[in-house]
């Protein structure tokens, strides 16, 4: 017989998601120490409260469930999707108190979205936002987009936990030998760009005369949610605020790096500079951003003129584009130019965005490599009916070594695929029940499940409550690629019937 | 002689209409509907947001009004007016910007913006004291109390039950 | 701690090419795009 749940899942579960909401409320200092330097004492109060309460909940769960064992890959399955739910309506505690946000429900959409690197938000008055506030919207970017529990882990956890934890945020492969060492790598690479990209981007505004502490707090922000694709800016303008393309040339090198998998990072930065050239990942993408953006500037065909010059045509397409093939969703238009779009363009957007970048990356979507696979085995296939029956075919791919493709390989990156598009076309029917539109509803639905942010408008405070919570949905699932939450639904389900 | 006057009358009338003559408008009717007031001189008012950021001949500013913000490039002399920028605890310089509106700037590689003509800082931005909900600091308190004396509780409860003789 | 900071400063000299590579590589994504955009934009212009 199959064993099925029980109450050792529980206290299992609840024993890690202890540990991890212990790290998470240590990890709402960091929020702290910039409201004092500041002097924001009323923003400070807001994430004392919020920590507090990560910790009495952490506490409380440590208490039901003290003891350390062993998880098994279901369990690590739901510890992952469960405190990812959870972290979102802790860490909406603190934003909900600033008093930016209409209800609790737009401070967990943002929360989420944050964790998600969507980027699509409901603040209202972003421009008078503290420093301490807006610090931390960024840091949950950060932590999200490497995996919240990425940051517990490397403290937390013993090698076989971590891996079963570690996969289940949706990074499949490990770079290194040992799951804790990956992470710790990740963070190294995270952590050296952080302070390479902020200063670039600080160095880019203080040419422009911005004040020293003002450049660095813009670079610091834009950078954490550029590299984590998830595209929030300190600014209610978003990009448009820096109204200069060289800024934007730093920002889009940033965001393709953060798109390429640590596995890449990590060959080119021992010295395997080759990678980045026959990685069958990174040429993928660069065919893929080539290919959608050919269907935009077709789109475009015969409204060329519209724009002045070849340049500004370039910087709207190009940067709309990468920034939602990669998943960011910056924007240096505004939502309602997006919409006016035609709609061959907005078909290119939504195509490049539904892709996403690479796995093992930050950025969200089918990604890539499943694409490529997908791609490949047609490839076989054809060949495999065009040949002679008693020869054997194969088909290789190079990612970090040859690897040959075989039936499993392709029957996971299928279920995958199809999960993501079922999951699109659902936001897209939602969003036309409240009457916004197929079209529209389904840029907009892929935004939210691809984790982009891109918006042509229908994220809005004054959007339905339903839908708010469906996009929801859509970016917790998309970031933690179905899995883990099939599981989550399977234990809830189970749980109930007994 | 009679064509010189023409010039001069239609100059001046021009100018007029340069002056007083904008299409008082807000932001986002200006970005909705963008090939509308292609090229057009607008007026609109809010407050100014964020930082200066400079540019070769000029600088940038963002301006805030009820619902969305837009760029102004505004020129060097109209610097010296600027006295608040709004943030957190900021209240900015609540003006009014009379200026021609692009939908693709030439000048500034494809921007929607505003080319000021003219700055008028209709009031002045202050800085904003810092009020501390007492409610929320009070609430802060008990909540803290609460729980340390909880976490305290759980944790001799769970010694108590991890070393039942001790 | 001081093990580790050297540690982690002689993988950087090491990977200080890789670091400067990867910031060239997004760079010529972007310029070859505007190429290929170029090509079309001048193809669009001369053909109305």
């Amino acid at each position: 017989m199959i064993p099925d749940f029980s109450k050792d899942d529980i206290t299992v579960v609840s024993h890690h998601i202890g540990k991890i909401f212990i790290a998470f409320g240590m990890v709402q200092i960091i929020p702290i120490f910039i409201g004092l330097i500041c002097g924001e004492i009323s923003a400070v109060i807001d994430f004392f409260i919020s920590i507090i309460a990560c910790f009495a909940f952490a506490s409380i769960l440590l208490y039901f469930s003290p003891y350390l064992q062993e998880i098994n890959w279901r369990q690590g399955m739901i510890i992952v999707s469960l405190s990812w739910l959870l972290a979102m309506f802790f860490s909406a505690l603190p934003l909900f108190l600033s008093g930016h946000y209409g209800c609790y429900l737009d401070a967990c959409f943002e929360s989420m979205s944050a964790y998600a690197t969507t980027g699509l938000v409901l603040v209202q008055d972003l421009d008078h936002m503290s420093y301490a506030h807006n610090i931390w919207r960024h840091l949950m970017c950060f932590l999200g987009g490497q995996g919240i529990i990425l940051v517990a882990l490397v403290f937390f956890f013993r090698g076989g936990d971590a891996l079963r934890i570690y996969v289940g945020e949706a990074r499949d492969d490990k770079i290194l030998p040992n799951s804790i060492t990956t992470a710790k790598f990740i963070w190294m690479v995270s952590l050296t760009y952080l302070v390479i990209g902020s200063l670039m981007l600080a160095t880019v505004l203080l040419f422009h005369k911005v004040s020293l502490p003002r450049a660095l707090f813009h670079g610091i922000c834009i950078f954490m949610a550029g590299w984590d694709t998830a595209g929030f800016a300190p600014q209610s303008l978003n990009i448009i605020y820096y109204h200069c393309p060289f800024f934007e040339l730093i920002t889009i090198i940033i965001i393709l790096l953060g798109a390429t998998s640590f596995g890449v990072h990590y060959a080119v930065w021992t010295g395997k500079f080759s990678e980045l050239r026959e990685d069958f990942e990174v040429k993928v993408l660069m065919s893929t951003i080539f290919f959608t953006y050919f269907i935009v500037l077709v789109g475009f065909s015969g409204q060329a003129s519209l724009f002045s010059d070849a340049f500004s045509f370039f910087r709207t397409t190009f940067y709309q584009l990468i920034s939602g093939h990669t998943g960011v969703g910056y924007n240096n238009i505004y939502s309602s130019e997006l919409a006016n779009w035609p709609e061959l363009a907005l078909f290119g957007v939504i195509v490049a965005m539904g892709i996403g970048g690479c796995t093992n990356s930050t950025a969200g979507g089918i990604k890539v490599f499943r694409i490529g696979l997908l791609y490949k085995s047609i490839k076989r296939e054809v060949r495999r009916l065009a040949y002679p029956e008693s020869s054997y075919i194969k088909e290789f791919f190079h990612h970090q070594r040859e690897i040959s493709i075989d039936d499993t390989m392709v029957k996971t990156a299928m279920i995958i695929t199809v999960c993501y598009i079922l999951l699109y076309l659902s936001g897209a029917v939602v969003a036309s029940f409240f009457g916004y539109g197929f079209f529209n509803g389904l840029f907009e639905s892929v935004s939210a499940a691809a984790n982009v942010g891109l918006s042509v408008g229908i994220t809005s405070p004054s959007m339905p409550a339903f839908l708010k919570v469906w996009y929801i949905i859509e970016m917790w699932t998309g970031r933690l690629e179905f899995f883990a939450i099939f599981i989550l639904i399977r234990f809830f389900v189970k749980t109930v019937k007994r | 002689m009679k064509k010189i006057k023409i010039i001069f009358i239609g100059l001046l009338f021009g100018r007029i209409i340069f002056l007083y003559g904008g299409d008082r408008t807000n932001v986002s009717a200006l970005i909705t509907n963008p090939t509308l007031f292609d090229g057009r001189i607008v007026q609109v008012e809010g407050e100014l947001v964020g930082d200066i950021i400079e540019g070769s001949d000029g600088f940038w500013v963002n301006l805030l009004d009820s619902e969305s913000a837009i760029g102004i490039w505004c020129p060097v002399v109209e610097k010296a007016k600027i006295r608040f920028l709004g943030r957190y605890e900021v209240q900015g310089d609540y003006v009014r910007i009379t200026g021609v509106f692009h939908r693709q700037c030439g000048q500034h590689a494809g921007d929607i913006d505003i080319h000021a003509n003219s700055v008028d800082v209709l009031q002045q931005g202050y800085e904003v004291p810092e009020e501390i909900p007492l409610e929320k600091a009070f609430f802060a308190i008990f909540l803290g109390i609460v729980s340390l004396a909880a976490i305290g509780i759980l944790q001799v409860l769970s010694r108590r039950e991890t070393h039942p003789n001790g | 701690m001081k093990k580790r900071l050297i540690k982690y400063i002689r993988m950087l000299e090491k990977g200080i090419i890789g670091i400067s590579i990867e910031l060239i590589y997004p760079l010529i994504v972007t310029i070859s795009a505007f190429l290929f955009c170029l090509i079309m934009f001048i193809s669009e212009i001369s053909f109305r």
